[in-house]
């Protein structure tokens, strides 16, 4: 037996209203909630108690924790890649300002051309402005993002 | 009923055991199949479930195919070609482990190199 349009329509709002968002897995719970709900229509049991047996099966709590958990699993890789990038671009902005100053500072003693330091700033600066502060707004406003659609 | 610590590590191969004797499988089918097979023992939660699934789907380890039943959509799940061959590397990797647990659980006491 198949579910009415009506039911069908309480289901998938039971779902969205509780907060699964995520297309894909909004069709595999509405899937999962039908299947138990048909499943105890079929043993005598009428949609409206069947339905909250299934809400207990499946509690809000529950479609939250699926929405977080799969927004973890499908965005960790690019969350760990972009994590790195920030370690990566803040390190070598230090390192570059640092051996920039060994350059400008003790370049005169060693006979070292003061130039290279000014690159080394320069290198620095670009680093700093154009990798790790774009990346860490980037990742910053994506978690933002998220905060606000929960 | 098992621990979650226990079922945590399992999930995984079981999923793909599952799906390497089945053509194709949904989530709810996937549910019932494991708790019939482990006599009520073990019961997949969907909180465990779908993420585990769509996370699979997102590494290429799983391909779904989507059904129309009635008015609705049905996700069913099969493995891929990249997928049967992780299921073989994953079940032969806990099988090993398995009888490794095995061989401690049922060492007598005293039988190891180091004990004073």
């Amino acid at each position: 037996m198949h579910l009415k349009t009506d039911e069908l329509q309480l289901i998938q709002h039971y779902v969205v209203q509780n907060g699964l968002t995520i297309p894909e897995v909004q069709e595999d719970i509405v899937d999962h909630l039908c299947c138990i709900i048909e499943n105890k229509v079929g043993e005598g049991i009428d949609f409206e108690r069947a339905f909250e047996a299934a809400q207990q099966l499946i509690s809000k709590n529950d479609i939250q924790q699926i929405q977080e958990d799969t927004l973890y699993f499908l965005t960790i890789k690019k969350q760990l890649i972009m994590i790195k990038a920030i370690f990566i671009t803040a390190y070598a902005s230090v390192a570059f300002l640092v051996i920039g100053i060994f350059f400008v500072s003790f370049g005169y003693i060693l006979n070292l051309p003061e130039i290279i330091g000014f690159a080394m700033f320069l290198a620095s600066a670009s680093i700093f402005c154009l990798g790790f502060l774009p990346t860490l707004f980037l990742h910053n406003y994506n978690k933002y993002v998220e905060r606000i659609k929960a | 009923m098992y621990s979650k610590e226990l079922l945590k590590g399992t999930l995984k191969p079981i999923i793909l055991k599952l799906l390497s004797d089945n053509e194709r499988m949904y989530g709810y089918e996937i549910v019932q199949a494991v708790k019939q097979l482990s006599s009520g023992k073990i019961v997949i939660k969907e909180g465990s479930l779908y993420p585990l699934l769509h996370s699979l789907a997102k590494e290429e380890v799983l391909e779904t195919e989507s059904v129309m039943i009635g008015k609705r959509v049905r996700k069913y799940y099969r493995l891929s070609k990249k997928g049967k061959k992780i299921t073989i590397e994953t079940l032969t990797e806990l099988h090993g482990f398995l009888e490794t647990i095995q061989q401690i659980i049922h060492s007598k006491d005293g039988n190891y190199a180091f004990k004073n």
